[in-house]
């Protein structure tokens, strides 16, 4: 007669014991709520992981020393001469009426699937129904903010190494929610509406700042075979791909992305439904845009 | 630390963030080489070292209002954000190819060939070699491993072929004793 032995169970760490792996990203999840948790409850012990942090960088003087590309420092002064410095003024960006987004006319050649994006028609509402949306925070977006304030408030800990110049002590998905926090708080913002005036995305990112992050409200769910995809256009009307995102349950999603210009430097924002992967050029009509 | 540095440093920040790019290039030159060290070996590429190093000093640029000198030094602040910024790429690059996770054995490989700080870096190189030659080999690696390469405590325990609890044991009972150094070595030189 076979014997089945239940597996005994092994007992979670204690939190304490696990401060010194949640402050150099070592922790599971499980673990690093738990950590998080036992943080909120015990914020004394909040210096002693920014301290463990602070003290891992200790490696990086033993490391072998190599010397950056003599081009490299050149690259950087050009690119920041490309963007002024990121202030912390909180500015809210408001479409301009008078300068709609420039339709792209110009399309890869040899681009048999890749057709008009934004047509007048369908940019032709959008000056007027952003102005309107834009000036009216609503709840859901309220909520979004509250939301994440919440996860910040949960992030506490990573919150204290930031102040401590350890900045980010648990993994980088924390950094790139405290950042999501950052842009929320001080950023500026457009909307993206569809063609009934509905908000179905805002996006937001730091005055002349490349990073941004987008949240959507109420996209219907896609099949497998097709995404969203985020578009940037420039004054010339071209589009940029910020990325393809999928919806949850309720027609979620949130997108960190980066432009390889300033937001600001860009004319709209604009959301498509592309093929699975995504396209590089839009190749269907916009179902949500905005000016900026 | 010395303060003489430190002070300068924070000056450059400052000048930073008025949007001073002399100091930028400033800062750069005294911390470029440092920056694409710790990154080059987080990502064991130059041209994906050189892309952080650049992201690193424009986030320096677009976020030097963020640093509040009375709270840390600068090159904590510096070098957690390059490393950060170097384990963000490490993970694009690892979901890009598709390998989904390290090659582990030649993580261990290159942790393993770690050279002897030939030069003065952010602070007094002594006193760091003081510090980390205190710290037991098995727990330096798997410090090394997390800090260096993002691993978990499952992945380290996997690719030393540990017990779980060995190598969380280990991880706590060396940066315990690095964290316990620091302060002690950096309180006896104030």
């Amino acid at each position: 007669m076979t014997q089945h032995h239940n597996p005994i169970p092994i007992p979670p760490d204690d939190p304490r014991d696990l401060l010194a792996s949640y402050a150099l990203g070592a922790t599971a999840p499980d673990e690093s709520a738990r950590v998080e948790a036992y943080l909120r409850d015990h914020p004394e012990a909040k210096a002693e992981v920014a301290e463990y942090a602070a003290a891992a960088t200790l490696f990086s003087a033993d490391v072998p020393l190599r010397e950056p590309p003599a081009a490299l420092r050149q690259k950087l002064l050009d690119s920041v001469r490309s963007q002024p410095p990121t202030r912390v003024s909180p500015k809210l960006v408001l479409p301009t009426t008078g300068k709609p987004p420039v339709i792209p006319s110009a399309l890869p050649s040899g681009g048999s699937a890749k057709r008009t994006l934004f047509p007048a028609a369908a940019l032709a509402w959008f000056s007027t129904a952003a102005a309107v949306a834009l000036l009216v925070m609503n709840v859901f977006w309220m909520s979004q903010v509250n939301d994440l304030r919440q996860r910040q408030a949960a992030l506490e800990a990573e919150n204290l190494a930031q102040q401590a110049q350890v900045a980010s002590l648990e993994r980088a998905s924390q950094e790139q929610i405290t950042d999501a926090v950052t842009i929320m708080v001080t950023g500026s913002k457009a909307e993206l509406m569809d063609d009934t005036g509905e908000s179905r995305a805002m996006v937001m990112w730091q005055p002349g700042d490349t990073e941004a992050v987008m949240f959507t409200h109420s996209l219907p769910a896609l099949d497998d075979s097709r995404t969203y995809q985020l578009w940037l256009i420039d004054s010339e009307g071209n589009p940029i791909s910020a990325g393809t995102f999928t919806v949850d349950g309720d027609g979620r999603a949130t997108l960190m992305f980066n432009a390889e210009t300033a937001i600001d430097a860009f004319d709209a924002l604009g959301i498509s439904v592309e093929p699975a992967g995504g396209s590089t050029a839009p190749t269907t009509q916009p179902l949500a845009v905005s000016a900026l | 630390m010395p303060d003489e540095p430190q002070t300068a440093e924070v000056q450059l920040l400052e000048r930073i963030r008025d949007g001073d790019e002399n100091a930028l290039a400033e800062f750069y030159d005294r911390f470029a080489r440092l920056v694409f060290s710790v990154t080059y070996h987080v990502l064991q590429n130059d041209t994906l070292a050189e892309e952080v190093t650049q992201d690193t000093f424009l986030k320096i640029w677009n976020r030097a209002h963020q640093w509040d000198a009375s709270r840390g030094k600068v090159t904590t602040w510096l070098l957690t954000i390059a490393r950060y910024t170097a384990i963000d790429r490490l993970r694009a690059e690892q979901r890009r190819d598709g390998r989904g996770q390290l090659d582990l054995e030649d993580v261990v490989n290159i942790l393993g060939e770690n050279a002897p700080m030939d030069e003065p870096l952010w602070a007094d190189e002594q006193l760091i070699r003081d510090i980390l030659t205190e710290i037991p080999a098995d727990q330096r690696q798997v410090i090394e491993l997390a800090y260096f390469r993002d691993m978990s405590h499952t992945e380290m325990a996997e690719a030393l072929n540990l017990p779980l609890g060995t190598v969380k044991g280990r991880v706590r009972a060396g940066l315990s004793k690095l964290r316990t150094l620091w302060l002690q070595k950096t309180q006896i030189k104030s």
